[in-house]
């Protein structure tokens, strides 16, 4: 059964000690940005949201800032993004690679986009229930925490899923550029080195990631509404 | 109750600027169930969100309870709004929550102990007859449970004011009258003040006080609800009545190619409405009897308003010309609004 395997993928089994350390510098990666990107991406949806025209916290000036600061950082490549926030990375985290320099980048990359993701998820819950609430005399903060982030469970599972993923797949860019990772390590050997069993087995174990963060998503949406 | 001093409200959109509501004042009687009756885009809903605040008027004051709603703070209004419940077409039950949650929401957060929020929301759901549903999602309820779960929750802080806007609009006949039956209920047994906001004669016939009706933003006609539908002043007015009876069959009747009413010589076609508390009285065998006429009823609708009954019927009468004016003459006398449609 070794020898099969050895057959099959020698390089990745010669190096498996440096795949193990690539992924969980993945799993560092996408878990630490991702954290970041919760707690500030969905207020930032929120706020987004509530600001607009018509919402409950209207604000013209502070939702056009919020709504430019989205558009713009949504339509840089990922890939020059992580090059341009080399810097501001080295300022707040001492370095602009490895692990702990591609926080900024990613959180960077993903906060506009949780963002939209939690606005959409806002959209959804129907005005007729924010109107309800306020004839039972709720606060805007009030409406905010107990209806819209409530009723929007499942639609904010939907967008944190595809932010995940997405999130995985930039951490894959980042490694390009010296951010380690699953991403660097096929880069590094697989394209490298023309090892390609090595870049196989990283496509595979990025597929089983994404794979289980959509089925980990899909059961949260399905448990959630009613 | 409810107090509207001078209210008018104007929508702004760019440049263009659309008055929904015009200069209205009217009053509501505590304890009464007030109707608001309109078409679609008659500004009835608007004014109804004037009461509590949900659109602020542009001008006017809105006085509720002897609370002056239009001079209060964003804070101390959303403490008086506890006291105006709403209901809506679209019931606007919260998903995430049961019907318990549902119940229970304005209780929360109110410094209400748990024990005494849940007596409370069991009072309710006996109230409104779901005592076996509080653990259901809204989902699986008909449109009529989600009404009846809407309504325990505007009534869980005991307001003194019920809003309906349009609450019965999405429901099927049977249960808008179940719903209907329940509002009245409600007025009877919590004295609650209700307003009744729809573009159906039915609703305001089956359970208001006093109706008001709208059109083009202004309140054109109110009153009685009797008085008002029986001698409608207003074209509109005569429109909402004119919806609930079959007599304007008569004109498509009339219009039919095929000619389903023959009128021989002799034959006036009539139509006779009631306009007062006339109907008791044995009109057409009187009329009969003493002109010496035939008299063949094609329509007839009667309703019952306030216990009182109201309508007309569309007829042939046989006989020749001056007795046949005899009658008309002698049913103008009685109160009865009599026209020759159409003679042979």
């Amino acid at each position: 059964m070794a020898e099969v395997f050895y057959s099959w993928i020698p390089n990745v089994i010669e190096r498996s000690d440096q795949l193990l350390e690539a992924l969980v510098q993945t799993l560092q990666m996408v878990s630490i940005s991702g954290l970041i990107s919760l707690l500030l991406g969905i207020p930032f949806g929120v706020f987004l949201f509530t600001t607009k025209n018509g919402g409950i916290l209207q604000n013209r000036p502070v939702h056009f800032v919020m709504s430019k600061f989205c558009d713009i950082f949504r339509s840089i490549p990922f890939i020059l993004l992580a090059i341009l926030m080399l810097g501001l990375s080295r300022l707040i985290m001492g370095t602009g690679i490895g692990v702990k320099g591609a926080i900024i980048p990613l959180v960077f990359g993903t906060v506009p986009y949780l963002g939209r993701q939690t606005e959409n998820a806002l959209a959804e819950v129907p005005a007729g229930m924010i109107e309800a609430a306020q004839s039972m005399g709720a606060s805007p903060w009030e409406i905010i925490w107990r209806v819209y982030l409530r009723e929007a469970i499942p639609g904010i599972t939907r967008g944190v899923t595809i932010t995940i993923i997405s999130l995985i797949n930039f951490t894959a860019v980042a490694g390009t550029i010296g951010a380690g990772g699953l991403g660097n390590f096929a880069i590094m050997y697989g394209h490298g080195k023309t090892l390609p069993d090595i870049t196989v087995a990283v496509i595979v174990i990025i597929i089983v990631l994404v794979s289980a963060v959509q089925a980990a998503g899909s059961w949260i949406v399905k448990k959630t509404t009613h | 109750m409810i107090r509207f001093e001078h209210i008018s409200k104007r929508f702004t959109d760019g440049a263009r600027t659309v008055e929904a509501v015009k200069d209205v004042s009217l009053e509501i009687e505590k304890g009464s169930i007030a109707g608001i009756i309109g078409f679609s885009g008659a500004g009835k809903s608007t004014l109804a969100r004037c009461i509590n605040l949900l659109e602020r008027p542009t001008e006017g004051k809105v006085i509720v309870g002897g609370t002056e709603l239009t001079a209060l703070s964003e804070k101390q209004l959303r403490e008086q709004r506890k006291k105006i419940g709403m209901i809506f077409q679209q019931f606007n039950l919260f998903a995430s929550r049961t019907v318990y949650g549902n119940i229970a929401y304005p209780l929360e957060h109110g410094g209400m102990a748990k024990a005494e929020i849940r007596q409370r929301v069991n009072e309710l759901l006996d109230l409104v007859g779901l005592k076996d549903k509080e653990n259901a999602y809204p989902a699986q309820l008909s449109g009529g449970q989600k009404q009846r779960v809407a309504i325990a929750r505007a009534l869980a802080n005991r307001p003194e004011v019920l809003l309906s806007d349009e609450s019965t609009s999405a429901l099927d006949p049977q249960t808008t009258k179940s719903i209907l039956h329940l509002l009245k209920e409600l007025n009877q047994k919590l004295g609650i003040t209700i307003v009744v906001i729809t573009h159906e004669m039915q609703v305001v016939k089956e359970i208001c006080d006093k109706v008001y009706v709208m059109d083009g933003g202004r309140v054109v006609e109110s009153g009685d609800v009797f008085q008002v539908f029986s001698s409608p002043r207003e074209t509109i007015t005569r429109n909402f009545v004119m919806s609930t009876s079959n007599l304007s069959q008569i004109d498509e009747l009339l219009g039919d190619p095929a000619k389903p009413i023959h009128l021989g010589p002799d034959d006036y076609l009539v139509r006779l409405r009631y306009l007062e508390r006339s109907t008791s009285e044995a009109l057409i065998s009187h009329i009969s009897r003493q002109y010496e006429l035939d008299v063949n009823i094609l329509l007839a609708s009667i309703e019952l308003i306030e216990g009182n009954p109201l309508g007309g019927l569309v007829a042939v009468i046989t006989g020749p010309h001056e007795r046949v004016r005899g009658a008309m003459e002698y049913l103008s006398r009685r109160n009865v609004l009599a026209e020759v449609i159409s003679h042979g």
